[in-house]
This record gives C-alpha cells, structure tokens and sequence, in this order.
C-alpha cells in the first residue's frame, strides 16, 4: 500500500513536472516525421532535388530542425553520402536540398531517404531522431533511348583545372568497350556490370569547340560520346604577365608562349618579364576569360539620365556558352538593371534629389562573376551635349557676331562655352563665357574677304567634368576697300616718233587687296592743259597699259577697285621728254644673295628711288622688275628667283623728284656669276703685206657675253723654227702644240696689226676674247701667207 | 538526167535529228558533273573531321555505318544490277541526301560558326546533290526508264529533331555518316554513269 501510494505520487510528480515543463515550452507532439518526399533529376546540372514536408506542427509554430539525409547509389545498402541539414521549419511550409553529384546521375539509379530531429534551443536535449522516410528513387536512366552505349555527361562546360566524371551505360553486357579523350584511351573503373567511369583530373583547355570523349565496343561495334567544353580560368594576358623564368626552369608551356611572342606579338620587358601589348588576335583557339570590365564610368548629359560605359574585353562566348551578360547595381537606392549591351548602359536619375551614386557593374557568364564599382556624385558627371545652331551674323569687314545655344540643363543651370577663331587651321582668337541657353559674342580684329572657322563647346560650371563636342562653322568676312595703292611703275619710250609710256603694275597682296580686285582705273591728266582727261579701266587679272602722250606733262592715276571701291592711288607724272640718258654707269657684283646696287644720291627732295632691270637676258622680251624704295636710301640688294649665271643684268636707277617725276640717276651691269665667253668673234684679216696683216672683229658685241670682256688674246702660230715677233709670246695650247700669244685689255678695241713676219711665210692666226674666269672656246686657226716682198 | 547538189547523202534516210547524239552528250555531261562532284564531295569530308577534333579524321576511328533516314550506303550488290536501276536508286539517294546535309550545316553552324569554307561547302553540297540528282532522272527519262516519281517527305526534319537534343558528340558523327554517304553515292553515280558514257562498257 504504501508502495503504490509511493509510485502514485511519483508518477503525478512527473506528470505535474512534465505538464509544466509543456506548459512554459512546447505543447507538440515529438519527433516530427519528414513526409511527402519528392525527388526530381536536373540532367543539366547533375543535381538531385529534394523537397518535402513537416505536417505534425502546430499551425502557428516554428521550429528549428535538422534533417538527416542519405544518398545511395546503385542499392540501398550502398550509402555514398550522409548531411545533416538545419533549418527553420513551419507547418506545410516545403522544404528543398539539393546535392550535386560527381558522377552523371544517368549512371547510376541513386537513392534517398531521411530522418528529423528537433533542433531548437527552447527545447531541452537530447532530442531524438525520427524513423527513416521511405528510400525514394531516382532514377535518371528511364529516359535514355535504345541506343547500345551512352556517355555522360552531355555536353558539360567546366572550368580548365577542374576535375571531371566521365562515365558509360552499357545496354550490352560486354567487356571490351574502351573510352578515349581525344583519340588517346582513358581507363576507368567499373562501378556495376554495364557501368564504368573514368575521372579526369585537372582537365585542360584544348580548344573553343570542346573536347571530344568517346567510347566504343571494340571490333567495330556500338559508339558512344560526349564533347567536353573546358573553359580557361585565366586569360592569356593574365598567364603571360604573371610567368617569370629563371634559367633552365621554363615550363613547356612558357617555352611555347615565348617563341609565339618572339614571333612579333609581344615585347620583352626588362629583367625576364614578358608584358603582352595587345591581345593575340590570331590565335584560333583562345577564348578570353572573363575579366573585371575595364574603363568603367558613368555620366549624364542632362542630369536626367545617366550613362554607363565600360570596356567589355573580348566576347566568352563558347559552343555551349552564351556571351557574358551585364548588370547594373545602385547601392543607395537598391535598384538594379539589366544591360541589354555589352558596352553600356543608361540609368534613369532618380526624381528624388539623389546626388551620391555607387554603380556596381556585375559581369556575369555561365562559368564565373567580375564585378567592378565606381562611387560619385552626379553634379560632378555632367558631360554637356552638343552646343547647336552656331551662327554668324552681322558679318562685316573687320567683324562678326557668333551665336549659338545649348541644351539646357536641369534648372537654370549655366555652362561655360569655349569660343575659338581659327584662320588657317590654326586658333587666332579664344574666349570663353558663361551662358545658360543662349550664346552671343562679337569677334572683332578680323581681316576683309578672309575664311573663318568659329567652334564652341561648353562644360558644366558647378564642375567640370567634360568638354562636349565641338560644334563648328566657317564664314567669310565682307570685302573692304584696298587699303594700299597699287606699286606702279613706267618705261618710256618713242614710237614712231611719239612718246609712249607703258604703265606696270603689281597685283595686291591679299592682305591689302580685302577683296578681289576686278579692275584698274587710269586717268591721266594732261597738266599743260588740265581739261583734258582721260580715263581708262583695265579689268583685272591685267598689270600693264600702254599710253601714247605728246610733248605735254602728264600726271597718272593708277587705282585698284574691288567689289567695295578704289585703293589708294599711285600717281606718276612723265614728260613727252625722255630725260638724259647720259649718266653713270657701274659695275655691280652679284653673290647668292643677289646685286648689291648703290647709287650717289643727287638732289635733297627726292621722295624715293625705283631700281629698274629686266628679269632675263638682253635677248629675250624685257620682264621688267622694280623695286621702290625710300628717300633716305642708297643701297639695296635685289634679288629673284629669275636671276642665272652667264647672264648681264643692266640696273637702272632712277631719282623719284617732289613732283613725282622719275630721273634716271646711274646704270649698273652685273652678273650673278660671270662665266667664260661661249663663243669667238668673226676675225676678218686685211691690209696684208709681206711683213703684216690686220685683224678686226668689229661686229663683236661685248655686251651680250656671258661675262664682262676684258680684252681679247691673240694666237698666232709662226712659220716652223721662226721665233715670235715682237708684242707676242711664247705659250702652250692645250694640245701641247707651241703658239706666239698676245692680250689686249680693252674690250672695245676690236682690231689689232700683226707685224714683224717674215715674207713668203705661212702664218696661222686666232683671235679669242677673255673674261675674268677664262678665254672663249679654242677654235681652228685661219692660215694666210705673207706675199713676196717684191710682189 | 536531175543533178544532186551538196553532199551525197543517202536517199533512204530518215530526214529527221537523230536522237542518240542528244543523249549521250546528256550522259556525258552529267558523268562529268559526277566526277566534279566526287571530288567536291571528297574534299568536303577532309574539310568536316578537320573541324571536329580528334579522333575525327584519325585512321583508325570509324564509327557504325548506320543509315540516317533510311539512306544506307549503295548495297554490296549495286554494281550487278542493270544500269537502269542503279541510277533509280543513284537518284533516290541524291534526293535524300540534301535535307541531310542541310541538317548538318546547321549543327555545324552552331558548333563552328566561324568555320565558314566548311559551311560552304556543306550548302554548295546540298545544292549539287539536287543538280546531279535531277540531271540523272534526265537521263532516265532520255533512256525511257521510270523514275523514281512522287517519294515520301524525307525524315530530314525527325533527324534535325533528333539531332539537336542528342548532344555534339552524336551530331559530329551524324555529319561525319551524312559527309561520308554523300561521298559514296556520287562517286556511286559517276561509276554508273560510266558504263553508259561513250568509250564505256555497252
């Protein structure tokens, strides 16, 4: 009795103990069974998914738990894989795992099954386990075809290095089915009759269109296969710029990469490190692995949208592989976009006054992730667009008004806009102001009928982030009048009794033609009887008029006149009276420079000095060449391109008078270079005796020599044995043959008697002139015999 | 007595174009387009195992010489049967064969779209198998022979099916049986067309 009243209050104890211990816990039911289990097959990623149930909670509750969860391969008995897995659970609430298989799931029937506990700190331990659900099967063989031989898996994509199961099904129970990568044979092992499999470790890229694997029944039999696609881990860019060498411990990888960089793709650097320059582009089979996106920035032309771009590198893209994709992250507001290019992307600005942004641009392919972010604030990434309807107007001579507008930019926002002038390609005039809608400014300091080239771009002026483009227009300034007078000059002449002036003149420069001159005006202006005017217009590209005058003075107007009006005028005045042309003449030398010509001046009013000459030889039409200058002058070096050696050049110089008439002052002659005479004169022998003879050669012109004669050498070649006469001496020809030679030095006498010879004698005689750099051509001698005394 | 002017002829003539010349000019010609073709279609295999990867190509990789929607390789006994035949069946092959190769063009397409000269050729391929195809039943029908008349849609499009879910190993070996019929059946035809053409076995 007192037992059972004992074991009585024993057990209300712990009756009363554990209603307590529920009561501040717990009120469910232990353990708690996993239930519904399902299995499915993803062939694709080799996985076996799980997902099931707890309905045994309480409605509301939540439970921590763990689930024990066995895998089994080919039998039950055969477990492969044991995982607890903790997680929260609710009432019905499906629970998921999933597990990835080394093996292909297709080879092998797998199994699974599991068992809870309660895992959860409000609940006091040791918990303990649930039974065992049901072993679930699956099995993805069902789905195979009827084909004899299989190999799996189909089409796997992995990254180089990485380790890979290759296995075969076998429908025929044979032993002789042998497997090979890439021609060589692989050896494996048999997991069951008609399974074997064959890990590949630390597989290699081979190529872009994948790695063939295959098995086959030999004696020509069933044939199986799969293509492995290995995918690089690292660029070649990456290999090479981490590889070193030191000696004798170069990879055959190296070795290799070496002589294709030897063969003209890279470049050595300093100390065994290899930098590649550019990536290979020729290399057939050279995927580029996925790098972090280079060059990334964003920035917004209007405040409102905003503009990401970035540097992709090359495309991942295998057989089995889609190119990479891109996304677009922002930190602060949590929003994400998916880039539908591979180069950039646009971000609509938030409307809520978000300044700060941080970008995170994520990279992504089948393989691997790259992700790089930026961080800035948006006021600070404006990138203005284009300015527009840049125009000229009000364009005159000397000026002209740009105006142009620009975009607007959030609100009442200003930009600074660049103005620049250019002429000729090169900028002359620059300006910068700030405008917010409207631009304006009058560029001034322009020259007449001159091209213009105006190009504005803005940047943002809270802060400078970017130029925008350049917008650019060209224009011309309007013509002006000349602004000098045209260079005249005059050459007077008779004809036919009749003094006749020819007006030169020299065409404008541009600089102060300020347009096109389309024609010459001349009036002349008899000033012995005033009232007789004439006026003449010569059209433009002429530069010389002839005028027929009388005895009477004259004053010339000469004007140049373009679209706006007249030049200045050149005036001359010339008399019907020629003007002594008796004056001094000179010599001038000529350098590489040209003539140094000098005068003495002759009155004190002279207003200026014209030296006059004619660009070529005395032979040809007179181009005749001028050259003003001013009053206090005396000296001057003319110089053209015309000039030549062997050719006289006669300077005339003349006197400019108050009354603007010319006088002439001197005359100079010169060379650029005397040469020797090219030519002889006609000797004519007479007054022959038996004791002399005459030479003249009156007709030689010494003026047209290519050089100034001095005077003339005289050979004559005496009879055999006979001495020279007196006046002559001995010398040597360039034949070696002895001569009697004789040298006058007066250009102009031009005759000369032999005397002294023996009667009856044949003498041979040649007559050459001679300037400062040598004597005229050596010509045949005439013979002539001296009569008999008696004759 | 009349006088005959031109050339003697025989009197008892028949005055119309005799139609021998004809055909065996048609013979000639197509015999000679098989003989190109023979050596297109030889090319076109050495072009295709060079794209595939080893041990496509290597001597001693061949795989079953199964028939791709009922188009075998010629039989054993295609040489004794009457020349009339063998072209039915030349042209019933050269029929079937176009929608194959345009199914391995496309495999291929995807697999090594930058291999452009095989591309070529694989469509070039289909394109010559139709002509040859179509000068032979000419030629059957300048003979008197029956063609082969209306056929059943190929099986082109179930082997385009099969093709793309069976994976790339499976696709490179079809394209290597599909490259290796087209080879044999022209180079079939050319042997055939060669009894017929002048200067070959009556």
């Amino acid at each position: 009795m007192a037992l059972f009243a004992i074991f009585q209050t024993t057990f209300l104890l712990a009756l009363l103990s554990l209603r307590t211990y529920e009561s501040e816990v717990l009120s469910e039911p232990l353990p708690l069974t996993p239930e519904s289990l399902k299995v499915s097959v993803s062939s694709t990623r080799q996985c076996l998914h799980l997902q099931w149930t707890v309905h045994s909670l309480a409605y509301h509750q939540e439970l921590k738990m763990v689930f024990q969860i066995q895998i089994s391969r080919f039998k039950t008995s055969n477990v492969i894989w044991v995982e607890n897995y903790r997680t929260t659970v609710k009432r019905n609430r499906v629970l998921h795992w999933s597990w990835g298989s080394e093996l292909p799931l297709e080879c092998a029937a797998h199994f699974i099954r599991m068992r809870s506990m309660v895992d959860d700190a409000r609940i006091p331990k040791p918990g303990f386990w649930s039974n065992w659900s049901s072993w679930e099967e699956a099995d993805a063989q069902n789905s195979l075809g009827h084909d004899p031989l299989f190999v799996f898996p189909k089409d796997k994509l992995v990254e180089e290095g990485s380790n890979v199961t290759i296995c075969y099904v076998s429908r025929i129970h044979q032993d002789n089915i042998s497997c090979y990568l890439e021609g060589v044979q692989i050896y494996g092992e048999q997991l069951d009759r008609s399974v074997s499999a064959f890990e590949l470790k630390n597989v290699s890229f081979i190529r872009k269109r994948g790695t063939n694997v295959f098995c086959k029944v030999d004696q020509g039999g069933a044939l199986g296969g799969i293509v492995l696609f290995v995918s690089r881990t690292k660029s070649i860019r990456e290999k090479v710029q981490v590889m070193t060498w030191t000696t004798g411990k170069m990879s055959c990888f190296a070795l290799a990469m070496l002589e294709w960089l030897q063969a003209g793709r890279g470049r050595r650097g300093a100390a065994g490190w290899m930098a590649l320059e550019r990536q290979p582009r020729w290399w057939p089979e050279d995927p580029e692995v996925l790098e972090e996106p280079k060059d990334f920035s964003c920035e917004t032309q209007d405040l409102k949208t905003l503009t990401c771009t970035w540097d992709p590198g090359s495309d991942t893209g295998l057989s089995k592989q889609p190119s990479q994709s891109y996304t677009l992250f922002e930190s602060f507001s949590g929003k994400k976009t998916l880039c539908k290019r591979r180069n950039w992307c646009n971000w609509q600005v938030a409307q809520d006054s978000q300044e700060m942004y941080n970008f995170t641009l994520v990279a992504e392919n089948y393989l691997r992730k790259r992700s790089v972010s930026i961080l800035f604030n948006l006021t600070q990434r404006v990138h203005p667009m284009t300015p527009y309807n840049l125009f000229p107007k009000n364009v005159g001579a000397t000026n002209a008004t740009m105006t142009w507008k620009v975009h607007s930019i959030g609100n009442n926002s200003t930009l600074l806009c660049q103005l620049e002038l250019l002429a000729e390609g090169k900028v002359i005039q620059q300006h910068n102001l700030s405008i917010k809608v409207n631009g304006e400014y009058l560029l001034s300091e322009l020259e007449p009928d001159t091209e213009y080239v105006a190009r504005v771009r803005c940047a943002y002026t809270n802060h400078f982030w970017k130029w925008s483009e350049l917008i650019s227009q060209k224009f011309n300034t309007a013509e002006a009048a000349p602004s000098e007078a045209p260079d005249v000059w005059r050459n007077m002449k008779m004809v036919s009794g009749h003094p006749t002036v020819s007006l030169f003149w020299k065409p404008l420069s541009k600089v102060h033609a300020n347009g096109k001159i389309l024609f010459y005006k001349v009036i002349v202006e008899n000033l012995d009887k005033p009232s007789r005017l004439e006026v003449l217009s010569i059209p433009a590209p002429a530069s010389s008029t002839e005028l027929t005058l009388d005895q009477c003075s004259y004053q010339i107007h000469v004007t140049a006149h373009n679209s706006v009006g007249p030049s200045p005028a050149s005036v001359t005045v010339v008399s019907g009276d020629p003007g002594n042309e008796e004056v001094e003449s000179g010599r001038v030398n000529g350098t590489e420079d040209g003539f140094s010509v000098s005068w003495k001046p002759q009155s004190g009013d002279a207003t200026g000095y014209v030296v006059e000459w004619c660009d070529g030889p005395q032979d040809l039409p007179c181009v005749l060449q001028w050259k003003n200058l001013g009053p206090n002058t005396t000296s001057t070096v003319i110089s053209s391109g015309a000039f030549r050696p062997g050719v006289r050049y006669n300077f005339r110089i003349y006197e400019i008078s108050a009354k603007r008439m010319a006088h002439l002052l001197e005359k100079k002659a010169g060379y650029l270079e005397e040469l020797a005479p090219s030519d002889n004169p006609q000797v004519v022998m007479s007054n022959l005796t038996s004791h002399s003879f005459t030479l003249s050669w009156k007709d030689y012109s010494t003026e047209s020599q290519p050089g100034f004669i001095q005077g003339y050498h005289v050979y004559l070649k005496p009879k055999a044995g006979e001495q020279c006469p007196p006046a002559f001496e001995k010398t040597v020809l360039p034949e070696d043959s002895v001569c009697c030679k004789h040298t006058t030095d007066n250009p102009e006498q031009k005759t000369f008697v032999v005397e002294n010879l023996q009667p009856e004698s044949v003498y041979e005689f040649f007559v050459t002139p001679y300037t400062s750099v040598g004597e005229g051509p050596l010509d045949a001698f005439t013979k002539i015999t001296t009569p008999d005394e008696y004759c | 007595m009349s006088r005959r002017e031109g050339s003697l002829e025989d009197p008892q003539a028949d005055s119309s174009i005799s139609p021998l010349p004809h055909l065996e000019s048609k013979i000639q010609q197509t015999h000679s387009l098989a003989r190109l073709l023979t050596k297109y279609a030889e090319q076109l295999l050495q072009e295709y195992v060079q794209h595939q990867g080893d041990p496509f190509g290597l001597p001693g990789f061949s795989p079953p010489r199964l028939p791709v929607a009922d188009l075998s390789a010629p039989a054993p006994g295609h040489a004794g049967l009457p020349v009339p035949e063998r072209l039915r069946l030349d042209e019933a092959a050269l029929a079937a064969l176009p929608p194959l190769l345009d199914v391995v063009r496309r495999r291929q397409a995807e697999l090594n779209p930058r291999a452009l000269r095989l591309l070529r050729r694989l469509e070039d391929a289909a394109r010559q198998a139709r002509a040859l195809g179509a000068a032979v039943e000419a030629v059957l029908a300048a003979l008197g022979a029956e063609t082969r008349g209306p056929q059943a849609e190929p099986a082109a499009a179930a082997i385009a099916a099969a093709t793309a879910t069976a994976g790339v190993f499976p696709a490179k070996v079809l394209g290597l049986r599909v490259c290796g019929l087209y080879r044999e059946w022209v180079s079939r035809t050319e042997a055939d067309l060669g009894q017929l053409a002048p200067g070959g076995p009556a």
